[in-house]
């Protein structure tokens, strides 16, 4: 009983880490308190992706303490401003980002996968991105990470039959964009919460219980 | 195998200390991977955000002020404060619906709220009022940002 728990412990730890720690130093040098998350960039199929992107993404990275510039205002600025076009807007240089809005940091996003594929017997759900935060003042990076989440249709022991209902059911949903909402919500507080891997606490971070 | 002999048990009337202990070492196989406690009041902001980005014509900006005032009623029942640029949000669809006190009061909360927001809340108020920021793109050969 003991060893099977230790096992299962190990292998979900280790599910949550796949690649080296980032380098820290810049990040713990320059301690943003605001992060100004940018309109993504969009390599995947699916349009409304990057909403879907800016709408999860603000509550685990005010959970971890900064400020976070509220997405749709700051899209509403570059719009009124004459930016519609995420890849423009990620070419203004970061100084000017900082004098505008008054930002600490930049977090640069790149959508590489999202949506479904659909075999005959198995629906695949993907969400893919490429996270960066870099520093407003000096432009360098301070940390970067990947998140990434799978979910194919259950189809085990259900016979051919099954597992083609199965993928139709599992695509059905997938176009409603839920399954991808939820494993970009749960993927996101994976990568940003990560002990090893994720952000450093924010100053707006509640103490710990107890201290 | 262990998960699902722990999760019958906490179906299980009585055994209270059984179910307790299940759930506590359910909660502890798992905590590397999850988020911690929240600390704001989120309800369905992340609906009314997206909405606002995707899908504005599903309702009115006075719908969406309503619903925001609803999570800022329920903050403070709860005491859980209110989400950064909830209110800076909140302003933003007052002024599109014509309340134009309510969104001056919003965004004065907001800046007061969370002062690190003060530069971007007094250019969205320029900008309402017609002022254009120059933001020029630089155009780049390279990607030496990714």
């Amino acid at each position: 009983m003991k060893h099977i728990l230790l096992i299962i412990s190990i292998s979900l730890i280790s599910a949550c880490q796949t690649k080296q720690p980032p380098d820290y130093t810049n990040f713990l040098e320059s301690k943003p308190a605001s992060i100004l998350v940018l309109p993504p960039l969009n390599d995947s199929v699916e349009v409304s992706a990057p909403s879907t992107c800016l709408s999860i993404f603000s509550e685990p990275i005010a959970e971890k303490g900064y400020y976070v510039f509220p997405v749709s205002l700051v899209h509403e600025f570059f719009k009124e401003n004459g930016l519609t076009v995420a890849k423009d807007i990620h070419n203004i240089p970061v100084q000017k980002l900082h004098e505008v809005f008054g930002a600490d940091s930049v977090m640069y996003i790149r959508i590489k996968n999202w949506g479904q594929s659909y075999n005959v017997i198995s629906s695949t759900a993907i969400v893919q991105a490429h996270v960066q935060l870099v520093d407003a003042k000096s432009g360098l990076e301070l940390w970067s990470g990947d998140l990434q989440k799978v979910q194919g249709s259950d189809s085990a022991g259900a016979g051919l039959l099954g597992a083609v209902i199965s993928a139709m059911v599992t695509q059905a949903i997938a176009s409603d964009g839920l399954i991808c909402r939820d494993l970009a919500r749960s993927g996101s507080a994976g990568l940003f919460f990560s002990k090893t891997h994720g952000l450093i606490d924010g100053p707006r971070v509640d103490p710990p219980e107890g201290s | 195998m262990v998960i699902r002999l722990m999760l019958p048990s906490l179906y299980v009337k009585g055994h209270s200390m059984k179910k307790l202990l299940s759930l506590s070492l359910l909660l502890l196989l798992f905590s590397g991977c999850v988020t911690q406690k929240r600390k704001y009041q989120w309800d369905n902001v992340e609906e009314v955000v997206y909405e606002t980005l995707e899908e504005p014509e599903k309702s009115s900006p006075a719908m969406r002020a309503q619903t925001i005032e609803k999570t800022i009623e329920k903050s403070n029942s709860t005491g859980k404060p209110v989400p950064p640029g909830l209110y800076a949000q909140l302003g933003y669809h007052y002024y599109q619906s014509g309340e134009r006190e309510k969104a001056a009061s919003a965004f004065e909360t907001e800046k007061n709220l969370f002062p690190e927001s003060k530069v971007f809340i007094n250019r969205i108020l320029k900008t309402l009022e017609g002022e254009v920021t120059e933001l020029k793109p630089v155009q780049k050969n390279t990607e030496d940002k990714k």
